[in-house]
């Protein structure tokens, strides 16, 4: 029987243009806009409210966002207590990303019935130097290993491409956080390194049919074997993507706001890593082993 | 037939271990709602489930000349590196206000013991090797010696009894080597490891120095055989072993037989340095989830909404296949929950993150081999033989995607801290697991069900069949 087969080599510039084009106005927004960073990073500022009545964190929230929309991201932590204290009052923390001034303080107070505020400091940034300085050669490190390990089974150019693919992905992804002005934060890591593991999962799976078929088809042109590979592999592709997308999308859409960072990483990647690994990771091999011949 | 039973049997085994690690009540564990019965045996972290707090005021020495704000700033990175060499990574470290009022915060998730957190924190952590001038065992402390070859010595108590009295040490922090005095203390140690004594029984602590502690230790020992060395932390001494002969290798050993959990604890303080002042504990708190109740309840409710989606997916696009994927899919789950309260793993929503990834992995998995069936059921094999097909060829594909992607995982263990840590953890139990299933899993559930599965390619008669979809 025949499959229906469709070009994606021939058409491969188009995309590499337009990865380029998406990589540009990435790097570009990185640099200029730079990152909307959550407290975990940015620190911000901490309000403790105390009170009698008994509210869910849920209420707390509609309540001060009713004042100032930056509450509706704020991170909210109902605290008891240690057990053997006698006084049973409730206390809430409020931590929201941004450095308020003393006047914001009394506003607070006034516009808050049944919540007394009981204090109000700056918090630091807890995760800002657990990345830092090692975070660099963690990557580099990661990365070497990919390499080293395509090489062994595969080939050089192979480890090659699915970097260069990884390193596409987690740029573009990272610049559209930056775009959309997305609060980044600890959980915006864990996105990017699931993205990454997902991208590279699929970028292999392609790869290790282009392994295959040239064994197979010796006298075939690389073109023709890197297509009918993408071609062969593509039904295994919707569907992986498809899936995954379901769970990472109703995630996104309802998971609430306080998620979002961290859904819309995995949404994005999911999409970014599918694209990448058909139109980038395997096209580029073309290009590279024909350099080499 | 015999590699079909032993799988079958293997199987069965894993996914017991598994349910029973996840089931089994655990001492201290109980829970109060339906989803928390489920999970009352995985640890969950500070964003999902909440824990305590503990604020520290800092309290400089009084012959400091730092800043308050670079004395937080150091306070944190060797409160942060503690908590780490101790495992607690998932623990969070903050300061709090600024100036005078600068707090340090630790939050440590569950409630079960933020006692061995606190012994952690709360430790300066001054480790030096000392001359000892006298020894006594005394129910208090002896008397001050007076004389000038007693210049800089004190008393301190030993950490072990003998014959149910305390040892006294009069030490010199000062060690004299050749008419010079030489003074070496923790931030010399490059290395800091508990491991098990098989000699003395217990457990010991391993030293490395570094190049410049491994010579000073070489001239000490080298003029002390035969004589006592004290080891002295927090101005306790742990152990005071005579010296047998000179070490040069810039390594040493504190046997003073400790339990486990003492080996650890000493090992991660001697490790991560002193603190630069003493921290004064403040107020103790216990905390909700950070991510707010509402949102992990929202969350919750969403992940298991799109995985339901996933499985009705599998079954419609798949049929048969689908109903193998999707136990195949729980039985992971499972499987790395299990491992997860086995192992004592604490999860957090990067953790999460991993668990999705191995939800696609597995689903991934199980699609890369039902394609692979199909392609060998064209060909016109029968259902038996495109499954042993279909699995010999699709075999490389999942081996090298799921090694790659482990391969990263173990550096990310290894190299990262906390939210790093905590994702790579999930990720290679997740994807191991996802390999199983994939692999046998899946297997022991498809010749099962081969009966039921036709080869709808194949050609009845010939010239029929083989080009219907």
């Amino acid at each position: 029987m025949k499959l229906k087969m469709i070009d994606f080599t021939g058409k491969r510039k188009i995309f590499l243009i337009i990865s380029a084009v998406l990589l540009a106005v990435s790097i570009l927004s990185i640099l200029i806009r730079g990152f909307n960073m959550g407290v975990d990073f940015a620190g911000g500022t901490e309000i403790i409210f105390q009170s009698e009545t008994d509210f869910s964190v849920a209420e707390i929230r509609e309540r001060l966002t009713a004042i100032d929309p930056l509450y509706e991201t704020a991170r909210i932590i109902k605290m008891r207590p240690m057990t053997g204290q006698e006084i049973q009052t409730n206390r809430y923390s409020v931590t929201v990303a941004e450095f308020l001034a003393d006047t914001e303080k009394t506003s607070l107070s006034e516009a808050l019935e049944q919540l007394k505020l009981e204090s109000f400091s700056t918090v630091s940034g807890f995760a800002a130097n657990e990345l830092r300085a090692k975070s660099w050669w963690i990557a580099i490190l990661a990365v070497a290993i990919i390499l080293v390990y395509i090489t062994i089974r595969f080939q050089f150019v192979f480890g090659v491409g699915a970097v260069l693919a990884l390193v596409h992905d987690a740029v573009i992804t990272l610049g559209l956080y930056s775009l959309f002005g997305i609060s980044f934060d600890v959980s915006v890591i864990a996105a990017v390194l699931t993205l990454l593991g997902y991208s590279l999962n699929d970028t292999i799976v392609v790869y290790d049919r282009i392994r295959e078929n040239r064994k197979v088809f010796r006298n075939k042109s690389i073109e023709w074997t890197v297509n009918q590979s993408i071609n062969q592999t593509l039904t295994r592709t919707i569907n992986t993507s498809l899936t995954t997308f379901i769970v990472v999308c109703t995630l996104l859409l309802f998971g609430g706001v306080g998620l979002m960072p961290f859904a819309f990483g995995l949404t994005v990647g999911v999409i970014v890593g599918t694209y990448s690994s058909i139109y980038i990771a395997s096209p580029i091999l073309i290009g590279m082993i024909k350099g080499k011949k | 037939m015999r590699a079909d039973r032993v799988r079958l049997i293997f199987v069965v085994l894993v996914i017991t271990g598994a349910l029973l690690a996840l089931f089994w009540p655990q001492a201290g564990r109980s829970a109060d709602t339906f989803f928390g019965s489920i999970f009352k045996n995985i640890r969950l972290g500070l964003d999902i489930k909440g824990g305590s707090r503990i604020d520290y005021a800092i309290v400089p020495a009084a012959d400091s000349e730092k800043s308050i704000d670079e004395l937080a700033n150091e306070v944190v990175t060797v409160v942060r590196q503690r908590l780490d060499s101790a495992n607690f990574t998932e623990a969070v470290v903050a300061r709090v206000g600024s100036g005078t009022g600068t707090r340090i915060r630790v939050e440590i998730p569950g409630i079960d013991d933020p006692t061995v957190a606190e012994r952690l924190v709360g430790k300066r952590g001054k480790l030096y090797f000392a001359e000892v001038l006298e020894s006594q065992k005394s129910p208090t402390k002896p008397a001050k010696k007076i004389g000038i070859s007693y210049k800089d010595a004190y008393w301190l108590e030993g950490k072990e009894k003998v014959d149910g009295e305390s040892m006294w040490y009069l030490v010199n922090p000062y060690v004299t080597v050749n008419n010079a005095k030489t003074y070496l203390d923790g931030s010399s140690v490059s290395d800091a490891r508990a491991s098990a004594d098989t000699q003395r029984g217990g457990f010991r602590i391993l030293l490395s120095f570094d190049r410049q502690g491994a010579d000073i230790f070489g001239r000490v020992t080298t003029a002390k055989v035969g004589e006592q060395l004290p080891i002295v932390l927090d101005e306790l001494v742990l152990v005071a072993p005579v010296v047998q002969n000179a070490i040069r290798d810039g390594s040493a050993e504190i046997s003073g037989q400790f339990t486990a959990q003492e080996a650890m604890e000493l090992a991660a303080l001697i490790k991560s340095g002193n603190l630069p002042a003493e921290l004064e504990k403040l107020e103790e708190r216990t905390l909700g989830p950070s991510l707010g109740k509402d949102i992990v309840t929202a969350s919750l409710i969403a992940g298991l909404f799109g995985l339901a989606i996933v499985l009705v997916y599998m079954v419609v696009v798949y049929g048969t296949f689908g109903i193998v994927a999707d136990i195949a899919l729980l039985y992971n789950t499972l499987l790395l929950l299990g491992i997860m309260s086995a192992g004592r793993f604490i999860l957090t929503l990067p953790g999460i993150g991993g668990i999705i990834l191995t939800i696609g992995t597995t689903v991934d998995g199980n699609i890369i081999v039902f394609e692979r069936i199909k392609e060998e059921m064209r060909l016109g094999k029968t259902v038996l033989n495109s499954i042993t097909g279909g699995y010999a060829k699709s075999f490389s594909t999942i081996f090298d995607a799921n090694i790659t992607t482990i391969l990263a995982g173990v550096v990310l263990y290894y190299l990262g801290t906390g939210t790093i840590k905590g994702f790579a953890t999930t990720l290679i139990i997740g994807i191991l697991g996802s390999m199983f299933t994939t692999l046998v899993v899946s297997r022991v559930l498809l010749d099962g069900f081969s009966g039921t599965l036709k080869n709808k390619w194949k050609p009845s008669t010939a010239g029929t069949g083989g080009e219907q979809k």
